[in-house]
């Protein structure tokens, strides 16, 4: 799985957290890194940050979708709503988390996206 | 005009939330990390190396924190009066840290060069940072990513002169009809009593030093 967000050492400590629970998570800090990493490797499941300098986090799932539409996206935001959920569910996305969140609850995300996910 | 100016102070606040709200992720991060460290050795000893690096994560995040929320509090607490003694540095700087995370957003970064020694005057605190926020705006909206915005202050002639300049790649002409003495900027500067000029390249806002306080 891949981890996507601007905030360097956020990404970091979140990557080795879920790396201790059996996940092979890696880091990136760019939409533009994120996105080759989709096209070399595409993992199963993505966390994206929605808003990080550049591209807009919605843009970056609209891209991966393109790109590897078998690929969960969970967006990461610092606020979420009902009316949000809907739009970026529309956009593609399997799931959103309040960051930060509970990491107990984020990797029943992760888990909940993956299973569902379109082969 | 009233309601782009509560617009000014709202996205002034999101900007400062968002930023704290990053530093309080990294803070809870590095405390589940340094919680499972302590589940994982519970039985073979700990790392002092590894926890000294996770307690200065957090301190550091505190103290990035702390500072944000200190520019935040002086930028609200100067808003109670409508005329009050200030530096106009201190009010440059407050506002520079304050939109920080919107440059940032942007790819764009900020080169603060402010002249040390200057008087201290007596003016609208909100109105100058109002002014400064839409002129510093104007110069995000036309300059590319990785771009840098140069802000300096001297004392000159009986006028604060703030300079505001920009480097690196250009997405558009900036909008001058904005600037005018009556577009939005040109009324605010008006009310403030300063006067505005741009050549292209530099924007500079001098406001005169009349009420000086010794």
């Amino acid at each position: 799985m891949l981890l996507v967000d601007d905030e360097v050492e956020f990404a970091s400590t979140l990557a080795e957290r879920l790396q201790i629970r059996g996940f092979d998570a890696k880091a990136v800090f760019c939409a533009e890194e994120a996105l080759d990493m989709v096209r070399s490797e595409p993992p199963d499941v993505v966390l994206l940050d929605l808003k990080m300098p550049g591209m807009s986090g919605v843009e970056v799932l609209k891209t991966i979708k393109k790109i590897s539409p078998s690929c969960a996206v969970i967006l990461l935001t610092g606020h979420g709503s009902e009316q949000c959920a809907a739009e970026w569910a529309a956009d593609g996305a399997a799931d959103y988390a309040i960051k930060p969140s509970e990491i107990e609850t984020l990797v029943a995300k992760i888990d909940r996206a993956n299973e569902k996910r379109p082969t | 005009m009233k309601d782009l100016r509560m617009s000014f102070i709202g996205r002034i606040i999101s900007s400062y939330t968002h930023e704290v709200k990053n530093y309080l992720a990294i803070i809870k991060e590095t405390n589940g990390l340094m919680k499972d460290v302590v589940e994982i050795k519970k039985s073979r000893g700990l790392d002092e190396k590894q926890f000294l690096g996770f307690m200065g994560c957090i301190d550091e995040q505190v103290g990035r924190a702390t500072a944000i929320t200190d520019y935040l509090y002086r930028f609200a607490h100067r808003m109670e009066d409508d005329r009050v003694a200030v530096h106009i540095n201190d009010l440059v700087d407050e506002l520079v840290a304050l939109m920080s995370r919107l440059a940032y957003r942007k790819r764009i970064s900020f080169d603060k060069m402010l002249r040390g020694g200057l008087p201290t005057t007596i003016l609208n605190p909100m109105l100058f940072h109002y002014l400064l926020f839409c002129l510093i705006e104007a110069k995000m909206l036309c300059l590319d990513k990785n771009g840098v915005i140069s802000i300096n202050t001297h004392f000159s002639d009986g006028y604060f002169c703030i300079t505001l300049a920009c480097e690196g790649g250009a997405l558009q002409s900036s909008d001058t009809t904005k600037t005018s003495d009556t577009g939005e900027i040109g009324v605010v500067a008006k009310e403030l009593g300063a006067v505005i000029s741009d050549n292209g390249s530099e924007t500079v806002i001098k406001v005169p030093a009349v009420a000086q306080v010794k």
